[in-house]
């Protein structure tokens, strides 16, 4: 052990800032947030308040709202997030024409390089606009339909946000979906050739077991995003109109720094995060990936 | 190799502490006078300075009265040293929570009264009761600072533990700002002077093919809880009878079931504002509303003074407009109706607080009469009216033209003992959580997610919770009630 820290003692303490930085912003945060869940903690005084704010979790009417709107974001945000993408990846990677699809791939990336913020304005100004000369309510006045309320109408305002960004191709994941696919190898590809194998059944029975790695990120990260993120309420709707949009990310958010009740955001902070260990490890129990099935 | 890049970042590291020292020390050499941070931030516009004081069309306001006046203050005490933000925090708990509680906010910072009064009680804000107890040396025969100011808008700052932290700088000029043009095609020969001829005003309007009627905020709300409420105010304004109704005096109203959560009275509110949304078009949540008034698709908005400013600047308008008072209740549009509430402002907006970080660099006193400076009557109005959006806060000082039919209006209302704007706003003042609790609850209401039954059921158990919160968090001595 001595002998290893002479050896290599240099780089553990190269290693200390960092590692000091990780402690000091990442570490210590989590854990006394851990601690303050138990308190009344208002950024100034804390006083230990047992179990209470996980009692007011049980009876939060709008936390119980916003679970639900999560539920349904995460389901529409795993479907939207990876089928197009591996549809979109698995046409471009049986496109013959090397260098009409190496053509295809760039243009497919350039729309991830729009900044999100600017896509949700686009959508949320321009598309979904409420008024009759919005985008989508002008389509649908020419089409003979009734214009929407989009953002501004509760029973829509979910569903507008799950439209953003429609046809929901292109991006990263569509690229690491391909790299999945062109890194099959070439043997198993010919052999099924050799054996008959359709396009369809190749899809089916080749390539969707040999993406399963990345599959299988995707949903534990989509999952993951799905429950702490609230961007979009924090920069758009605000959570509503009412509580239509509301999430748990959001509500905690509220909690802190509007209401200034942190002890309670962090008890909700807390449930978030072992609500994600445990979907994390369910995930990780029965998906497997490419590798832990051959292996 | 290894070695030397090892010495390389350690020498790197230690000389960045040591320039990093070295600064320090050469700063506090140099740090002769007291420095006064301020944050600039205002209500509806910000004091802060703009880059530049050019009149373009990306910079139509340009504005640097604030530095000016601090300028003019820096001369009359040299000892102090005065800097503006370039950009105020805005006023936002999330923005100033962590710089109140690292105590490194602006000596003066703005927030609104409503933001704040969660804040209090932790010793970010200092008290200015004292203060304002003394002459302001600025202003001639002045005997208490506090006397310049509108004495039911300077209680209503007042917290929840009944002190004042903040200085106001100006007030809301407010009303309905209306298409001359739109009116004329819909054959209105009259403005609407009651609710319900406001009603009869967006059916014709609507009738005409064009959208009637808009809010920005919830300002109308906030007058219709007055107008129906008022005339309790006898009843509820018992603790310190000075014309509204304060945190305290509505808790203990409901304690005492004056204010009734699911009472006739409170009913008859929802039911009046989901009334007033009759017209709204579709989606009027995310609508653009100056957006399409400006457009001359909207006939009447709600507005301060800013969209005043800004529909009378506005180069692409291509309609005439005209500026009316809110429509009052009467005793035909509801039996809880008939008192008037004084219309033209809706009160003080830009409050400066005086924070922790002040006492701690001992540049209390100096911030203070900084401000007595800057209310000052001819001072506040320089201040203010530069802007063209707000109307001074002192008493005396004079008001932008553009401004004065609503100050008329304010005084008339006065005259004719009208009540106050805060007379009753029970979501305004019992804190953040419930005000957004109920602006929630009433958009769902408006937009029929839910019942009014369901409303009034939810609002019960949101006010039990948070007036019993309010009670503890505040140690209110509910036997003297």
């Amino acid at each position: 052990m001595l002998k290893n820290y002479k050896r290599y003692g240099q780089y553990y303490l190269l290693l200390l800032p960092a590692f000091i930085l990780l402690i000091i912003f990442s570490y210590y945060p989590s854990f006394s947030g851990l601690i303050y869940a138990f308190t009344n903690w208002d950024a100034a005084t804390a006083s230990w308040v047992g179990l209470d704010n996980f009692k007011k979790i049980l009876n939060d009417r709008i936390l119980k709202e916003s679970v639900s709107n999560m539920l349904i974001l995460i389901g529409a945000g795993l479907v939207i997030g990876n089928v197009p993408q591996i549809f979109l990846a698995e046409l471009l990677f049986n496109l013959k024409n090397r260098r009409l699809s190496e053509r295809y791939r760039f243009l497919f990336t350039l729309t991830s390089l729009v900044p999100m913020v600017v896509i949700m304005l686009i959508w949320t100004q321009l598309v979904l606009n409420p008024s009759p000369e919005g985008l989508m309510n002008s389509i649908l006045l020419k089409l003979g339909g009734d214009a929407k309320g989009w953002f501004g109408d509760p029973q829509m305002a979910l569903f507008s946000m799950i439209l953003v960004g429609f046809p929901w191709v292109g991006g990263i994941n569509f690229l690491i979906y391909l790299a999945g696919l062109q890194g099959i190898p070439e043997s198993v590809l010919d052999a099924s050739k050799i054996d008959g194998c359709g396009t369809m059944r190749r899809i089916l029975f080749i390539d969707f077991p040999l993406i399963r790695s990345q599959l299988k990120f995707f949903i534990i990260m989509g999952i993951i995003m799905g429950i702490q993120g609230f961007g979009f309420q924090l920069l758009i709707t605000d959570g509503g109109p009412g509580t239509s949009t509301m999430v748990p990310g959001m509500w905690m958010y509220k909690n802190a720094f509007k209401y200034v009740k942190f002890g309670y955001a962090s008890s909700i902070g807390l449930v978030m995060f072992v609500s994600i260990l445990i979907v994390t490890l369910l995930n990780l129990k029965f998906i497997k990936s490419t590798e832990e099935e051959v292996g | 190799m290894k070695k030397l890049l090892f010495s390389v970042f350690f020498t790197l590291l230690l000389s960045a502490l040591v320039f990093a020292g070295g600064q320090q020390e050469e700063g506090s050499k140099e740090a002769v006078k007291k420095k006064i941070i301020i944050d600039g931030g205002g209500g509806i516009v910000q004091f802060n300075s703009t880059k530049s004081m050019e009149k373009t069309d990306a910079n139509p306001y340009p504005y640097n009265e604030l530095e000016t006046l601090c300028t003019e203050w820096e001369a009359i005490h040299p000892e102090y040293e005065v800097e503006i933000l370039d950009q105020s925090y805005g006023g936002g708990s999330d923005k100033i929570i962590p710089l109140l509680a690292g105590r490194k906010a602006p000596d003066l910072l703005f927030t609104l009264t409503i933001n704040a009064a969660d804040l209090g009680g932790k010793g970010w804000f200092l008290p200015l009761d004292e203060y304002y107890d003394k002459p302001n040396p600025y202003i001639e025969g002045n005997k208490k600072w506090k006397d310049i100011f509108v004495p039911s808008w300077f209680d209503a700052m007042s917290f929840p533990d009944g002190h004042i932290y903040s200085v106001p700088l100006d007030h809301i000029p407010i009303g309905i700002i209306y298409n001359k043009d739109i009116f004329e095609k819909a054959g209105i020969s009259s403005l609407p002077e009651s609710f319900g001829e406001l009603m009869e005003t967006q059916k014709k309007i609507s009738d005409a093919g064009f959208i009637p009627y808009f809010p920005l905020y919830v300002w109308y709300d906030i007058f219709l809880e007055g107008s129906l409420f008022a005339d309790l105010l006898p009843q509820i304004d018992v603790l310190r009878p000075d014309g509204w109704s304060d945190a305290e005096e509505i808790v203990r109203a409901y304690k005492k079931g004056i204010w009734e959560v699911d009472g006739v009275r409170n009913r008859e509110y929802f039911r009046m504002l989901k009334e007033k949304t009759k017209y709204y078009p579709e989606g009027w949540q995310s609508f653009d509303a100056f957006g399409n008034f400006l457009q001359g698709k909207v006939a009447m908005m709600e507005g301060v003074g800013i969209h005043l400013r800004m529909t009378r600047d506005d180069q692409q308008r291509e309609f005439n407009f005209g500026y009316m008072p809110y429509p009052l209740v009467t005793k035909e549009d509801s039996p809880f109706g008939g008192k008037g509430i004084v219309r033209g402002s809706a009160g003080y907006s830009s409050t400066w607080f005086l924070t922790n970080s002040a006492k701690e660099k001992g540049t209390v006193d100096g911030a203070i009469d900084l401000m007595m400076f800057l209310t000052e009557p001819s001072n506040n109005a320089r201040l203010v009216n530069t802007l063209e959006a707000m109307m001074p806060a002192s008493l005396d000082a004079e008001v932008s033209p553009l401004f004065e039919p609503l100050v008329d209006k304010a005084v008339e209302d006065m005259n004719n003992d009208f009540c106050d704007w805060h007379v009753f706003n029970s979501w305004g003042y019992l804190g953040s959580e419930y005000y957004e609790f109920f602006l929630q609850l009433v958009q769902k209401y408006e937009l029929s997610q839910i019942t009014i039954d369901e409303a009034l059921a939810q609002l019960a158990e949101q006010t039990e919770y948070t007036v019993e919160e309010m009670i503890q968090k505040n140690n209110w001595d509910t036997s003297a009630w």
